[in-house]
């Protein structure tokens, strides 16, 4: 026998994602933006050695092709940048899903990773790895609204200094 | 000439009632009925099915699974499809249909086949369960009616179409194999049913009195109560005697040791087969359940040739015993 009658064999699994991954550049085109078949499957890849730690399996293009529709229309995104930074992208979703305990779904922690991404990283993966993903598991962790940053000024404090009773 | 049956590549027989898609898929490839690429184009069916199943049963909230979790899911749809594709008789053109109709439509069909089974099947155990035999054994009632409950409450078909969830302690005089979900649990309880129609025809206090002979208290033992009622009416039939009663002395075993030594399993068996069907003629069972007690005689003459050749046959016709504290309905 030529191939294997195994459903769950990667082979099969791998050649599912990276035919829905391509099917995303009908919609990334308009934007400049499109993946090979050789960068799909390197996407693949990335996801399925984050998942592996997990014990975790996703079938079909699942959280990349989430990623790709939700960034492709970001101001920061360009041909040059696009797949290097669906990788990170791959990696810190991930990381973060499991460093948030599983308690957003998927389709909210791709949310907020764009908002943050457009919005105060401006682009920049090291901000939103390294403070707006960090902070969101942080307060997690601490009980605190998702928005709350520690780093900023104390209202109490500012009415003290301005002397209102 | 009864019938015009289109020959199939495909042995049936072959097939496994449990993994039925999988064998089904194995079998089409070694017969040529479809080919890798076909079957590949298949399996990568499944593939999206399983991913819109994952979905769900995340609630939509996750694209991703336990690995375990996701074995499951795919036996279940595995095993789903094979109930659509089961209705096939010919089970080339079930292979064929996998082609022509695509994963996702029988996946559907299957579903609703499944469904339409887990609804007649309760409707089915309602009924048995009214009519189910008294006895003190607690195996008996607390698999068929409780454990059978327990499998209905937990049963989920849609993400685990092919789980059993109960261990049917009771074991049945044919034990039901190479089926799951909701198929094993209706053949298992349509075979209850056959030995209890065969059991309430005689009285609860004969039945007790003929275990009461085994060397163990059967009440509190998992052991199947129909085989040794059939072995001694049979029994009974064999030595002229009113098989109702079930009663057999030392002095009829005697002479029946005496009237079967010699004879072989081939000689046996149609002893066997006259007796009972002069039994099932006076007790008017049902055709199913003729059949199902039928299947046994061939191991029923096996057991009587051997008895007689080392004269135990006290060990398989019970003498019946009704125990100092007679007997206490159920």
């Amino acid at each position: 026998m030529g191939f294997e009658l195994g459903f769950l064999n990667q082979g099969l699994i791998r050649r599912q994602a990276i035919g829905e991954i391509l099917k995303c550049n009908d919609r990334t085109a308009r934007f400049g933006l499109e993946l090979t078949e050789r960068q799909a499957a390197q996407l693949v890849e990335t996801r399925a050695f984050a998942l592996k730690t997990a014990g975790r399996i996703e079938f079909g293009g699942g959280v990349i092709q989430k990623l790709i529709y939700a960034f492709c229309d970001s101001p920061y995104l360009m041909r040059q940048n696009y797949e290097s930074t669906l990788h990170e992208l791959v990696e810190l979703f991930y990381f973060y899903k499991n460093e948030t305990e599983n308690r957003f779904s998927d389709d909210e922690l791709i949310d907020f990773m764009k908002k943050a991404y457009d919005g105060p990283c401006a682009g920049s993966l090291e901000l939103l790895a390294g403070r707006e993903l960090y902070r969101l598991a942080e307060n997690l962790r601490w009980c605190r609204p998702a928005d709350f940053d520690s780093e900023a000024p104390d209202d109490e404090e500012e009415e003290d200094d301005n002397g209102f009773s | 000439m009864d019938s015009l049956e289109r020959i199939s590549r495909i042995d049936r027989s072959l097939l496994s009632g449990e993994h039925y898609l999988s064998t089904l898929l194995e079998q089409a490839y070694l017969t040529e009925v479809l080919t890798a690429p076909q079957i590949e184009a298949v399996q990568m069916a499944c593939l999206s099915v399983l991913a819109r199943q994952t979905q769900l049963y995340n609630g939509m909230e996750s694209s991703s699974v336990r690995v375990e979790d996701a074995e499951e899911i795919l036996e279940s749809v595995l095993f789903t499809i094979g109930v659509c594709l089961k209705e096939y008789g010919n089970a080339e053109d079930a292979a064929l249909a996998l082609i022509r109709e695509g994963a996702e439509a029988l996946f559907a069909r299957g579903g609703k086949r499944i469904d339409r089974m887990l609804k007649t099947t309760k409707l089915f155990h309602a009924g048995l369960v009214r009519r189910l035999m008294e006895t003190p054994n607690v195996f008996y009632r607390s698999t068929v009616e409780d454990g059978i409950n327990g499998f209905f409450q937990l049963y989920r078909p849609q993400f685990g179409a092919q789980q059993i969830h109960i261990t049917a302690d009771y074991p049945l005089l044919h034990p039901v194999a190479d089926l799951a979900g909701i198929e094993f649990i209706r053949e298992y309880i349509e075979r209850v049913d056959c030995e209890n129609q065969f059991c309430t025809c005689f009285s609860p206090v004969t039945i007790h009195a003929l275990l009461c002979g085994l060397p163990v208290d059967y009440r509190e033992l998992p052991l199947n109560l129909c085989g040794p009622v059939l072995t001694a009416a049979l029994g009974s039939v064999l030595c002229g005697k009113n098989f109702y009663s079930l009663r057999l002395s030392a002095e009829d075993l005697a002479d029946l040791k005496e009237k079967l030594n010699g004879r072989g399993k081939s000689e046996l068996l149609p002893l066997l087969q006259a007796a009972f069907e002069k039994m099932s003629l006076a007790l008017s069972l049902r055709r199913r359940t003729e059949e199902y007690l039928a299947a046994a005689l061939p191991g029923i003459a096996a057991e009587i040739e051997n008895a007689v050749r080392t004269d135990t046959l006290s060990g398989i016709l019970l003498m019946t015993r009704l125990p100092r504290d007679g007997y206490r309905p159920v």
